[in-house]
């Protein structure tokens, strides 16, 4: 008879049952409704569920505009959209387009789990490889995609990288990718063919770099130099120093990551002090721990949280997006030292606030600059200066829309004085 | 990238209600990663870290701007490293910073600025903490939690040197530690409550288990005293935080997620 036939089978599956669910339940699965609970007793408890609802939420999903690089060739935009809250991705557009103060939808848009972007920082494009490089100051990699890459794409490869390893610019004629590390103090060098755990070519980090916080990197192929923004906030590094907070790259082997026990260091005197922002200038071939050839630091300056940087090809002028006071600041080819601007974009009428990324189309003669906090990207003559409006722009959140503030939000406190929340970037 | 601010909302912000005022520029001193906040409201101040020039900055309760720091603890004699967190205790008029790269957590007076050594050190073998990220401070029941990669780790407030933690929250049934998304442990005094994140279900995979496929975030509750390898007394299941405090007035618990500020009530933490 079947029923009696099947009575073992099923005894047996019961008993697997319990002995899962006794496991299940063990482990740190707690699917059981609200219970009473005893005080003071702790083996076997089983937690109250609180379905507890958000009385309020603040979040602004407005995508905003940060790195930036230009494609000649197709007439195409690429910046990155760092601002956690609004999907963080690679937005492209093109570059020339009717003026409109309306929101402009991108013409391809990365983004999603699979890209492996984090919080996307900086940008480069090759248009002669049909490539594109990605860097997350959240992350540690650099994310390689086909220049026509949208959605929710794979990389084409990933180049394991120092955490927070934040800018990034491509020399096509080395074919080499220049990026930096704003933990470490370091510039690192890969070849575009590099692949997962491959070394970097040259590194130039070390106390004899004087690199403090690099955020922007341009290199110039022409005149071999490497351009380079730093915030100022300097400890003493060794060279080669590196670390990667979770994962299974050989940085995240080096010292204490989340994932690898690494070496505890001894704890021991700090090093850490603040130096004046700077723009340092290298040679395209230097390695390990060596000077810049050129810095440019001091009060002229008019440095203020500099952070993307480019350059003239053409004047060789350097160029920098200073978001700290809402100016792009332009430099001599050769500057040095304690110098001022040979001009200065800067004014209401710019609509700059929070200039984060700058490039510059040679092709149609243009300035772009990315301004952060009000989701624009904003296109000037290229040798434009003073309080000028721009020719266009690109609005990635629809007009009267509130001021980005939120990047990441890595912390929050509540002041009890002031009635106020309070949270860091 | 998004540059170093600290953005001040009304308590009561909503919707895409804009800062009250912000805090950003050179002079702030401030550096992109700031990984912790901290308020000090008995003598309205606000302390942050800076990890890249091995800093922690004090600013004034009200400021707003480019206004730079009233005092900074800085210099050798700090031994700070790679430290991006930091916790004040009011009462008491202590820093304390938890060092991933050393397992050690450093305690300052808070009211001294300057290259100043440690008033007490908690390092060494018998403390069993491996990278520790985070530390709070309950300074009415004198009590100190720090985020380990393994765990909650809850000493006596005032230990100093190579000390055993007085007990530990840790294990599978826990769902708690670095690898399991812990970051910020907060303390409710009045409730005797522990609130951390962490996360549960999933396939481990390796120590990454908070990546696990499957595996759901959650906020936990404990009491005081939940000692070992300890289920939470309550949880929010589904519930993500990176860092979290508490308005003790409102019976609030404030989060941020993801670019977020959430704001819940929770009575049942002050109970």
């Amino acid at each position: 008879m079947r029923h009696s036939s099947n009575q073992p089978r099923l005894i047996l599956l019961a008993g697997i049952f319990l002995l899962i669910a006794t496991f299940w339940i063990g482990g740190n699965f707690w699917f059981g409704t609200a219970v009473a609970q005893e005080a003071g007793k702790t083996a076997g408890r089983t937690p109250i569920v609180l379905n507890t609802k958000p009385v309020r939420v603040v979040s602004d999903s407005a995508p905003v505009l940060s790195g930036i690089a230009i494609d000649t060739q197709r007439d195409e935009v690429f910046m990155t959209n760092d601002k956690e809250s609004a999907g963080p991705s690679v937005m492209v557009y093109p570059t020339q387009f009717q003026p409109t103060d309306r929101l402009m939808e991108p013409r391809r848009r990365l983004a999603g789990p699979k890209t492996n972007l984090a919080l996307p920082c900086g940008v480069a494009v090759s248009p002669e490889f049909q490539e594109m490089f990605a860097v997350s100051g959240d992350g540690q990699d650099i994310n390689i995609f086909p220049l026509k890459a949208e959605g929710d794409s794979t990389p084409s490869r990933e180049i394991h990288v120092p955490h927070a390893s934040g800018g990034v610019s491509f020399d096509n004629k080395h074919d080499e990718i220049y990026i930096t590390t704003e933990h470490a103090n370091r510039i690192s060098v890969y070849s575009r063919k590099a692949d997962g755990d491959d070394d970097p070519l040259r590194i130039i980090q070390g106390p004899n770099t004087s690199l403090a916080d690099p955020h922007g990197i341009y290199v110039d192929a022409e005149r071999n130099e490497i351009l380079v923004t730093n915030h100022g906030n300097w400890r003493k590094t060794r060279t080669g120093e590196a670390f990667a907070l979770s994962g299974d790259s050989k940085f995240a082997y080096m010292r204490g990551s989340f994932s690898h026990p690494g070496i505890v260091e001894p704890l021991g005197p700090s090093s850490g002090k603040f130096m004046p922002p700077s723009i340092m200038i290298f040679s395209r071939t230097a390695n390990g721990d060596v000077g810049p050839l050129r810095t440019i630091q001091g009060p002229h300056t008019r440095l203020n949280i500099a952070v993307g940087i480019t350059r003239d090809p053409d004047s060789g002028e350097i160029v920098v997006a200073n978001s700290g006071d809402n100016s792009i600041l332009f430099f001599d080819a050769n500057a040095n030292g304690d110098v001022a601007p040979v001009r200065v974009l800067a004014g209401p009428a710019t609509n700059l606030k929070g200039a984060t990324g700058v490039a510059i189309d040679t092709k149609h003669n243009e300035l772009w600059v990315t301004s952060w906090e009000n989701h624009i990207a904003a296109v000037f003559p290229r040798k434009a200066q003073g309080n000028i409006a721009p020719l266009r722009m690109i609005h990635s959140a629809p007009k009267g829309a509130p001021l980005a503030t939120m990047g990441r939000l890595g912390a929050v406190a509540f002041d009890p004085k002031r009635q106020e929340i309070l949270t860091p970037n | 990238m998004s540059y170093p601010r600290i953005s001040v909302f009304a308590g009561s912000a909503n919707g895409t209600a804009s800062p009250t005022r912000v805090i950003e520029g050179q002079d702030t001193l401030q550096a992109r990663t700031s990984h912790d906040i901290s308020v000090d409201s008995l003598h309205d101040e606000i302390a942050v870290p800076n990890p890249f020039a091995q800093a922690i900055l004090f600013y004034s309760g009200g400021a707003k701007g480019d206004e730079g720091p009233i005092r900074i603890i800085q210099g050798p004699k700090t031994m700070l490293n790679y430290s991006d967190n930091v916790t004040l205790d009011p009462v008491h008029r202590e820093a304390y910073v938890a060092q991933l790269m050393n397992d050690a957590i450093l305690v300052f007076r808070s009211d001294m600025g300057g290259d100043v050594a440690p008033v007490r050190v908690i390092h060494g073998p018998k403390t069993k903490m491996d990278r520790p990220v985070r530390v709070s401070v309950d300074p009415v029941n004198n009590l100190m939690a720090v985020t380990t990669i393994q765990g909650v780790w809850l000493f006596n407030r005032t230990d100093n040197g190579d000390v055993a933690p007085r007990w530990t929250i840790s294990g599978p049934k826990t769902g708690l530690g670095v690898v399991f998304g812990t970051r910020k442990v907060i303390f409710s005094p009045q409730g005797k409550k522990i609130i951390a994140t962490g996360r549960r279900g999933g396939a481990p995979t390796g120590e990454l288990f908070s990546r696990a496929p499957g595996s759901q975030p959650f906020i936990g509750i404990w009491n005081y005293g939940d000692n070992g390898d300890v289920a939470p007394w309550a949880i929010m299941p589904d519930t993500a935080a990176y860092s979290m405090d508490l308005n003790a007035a409102a019976k609030e618990l404030i989060t941020v997620d993801r670019g977020k500020l959430v704001v819940y009530r929770m009575p049942e933490l002050f109970q």
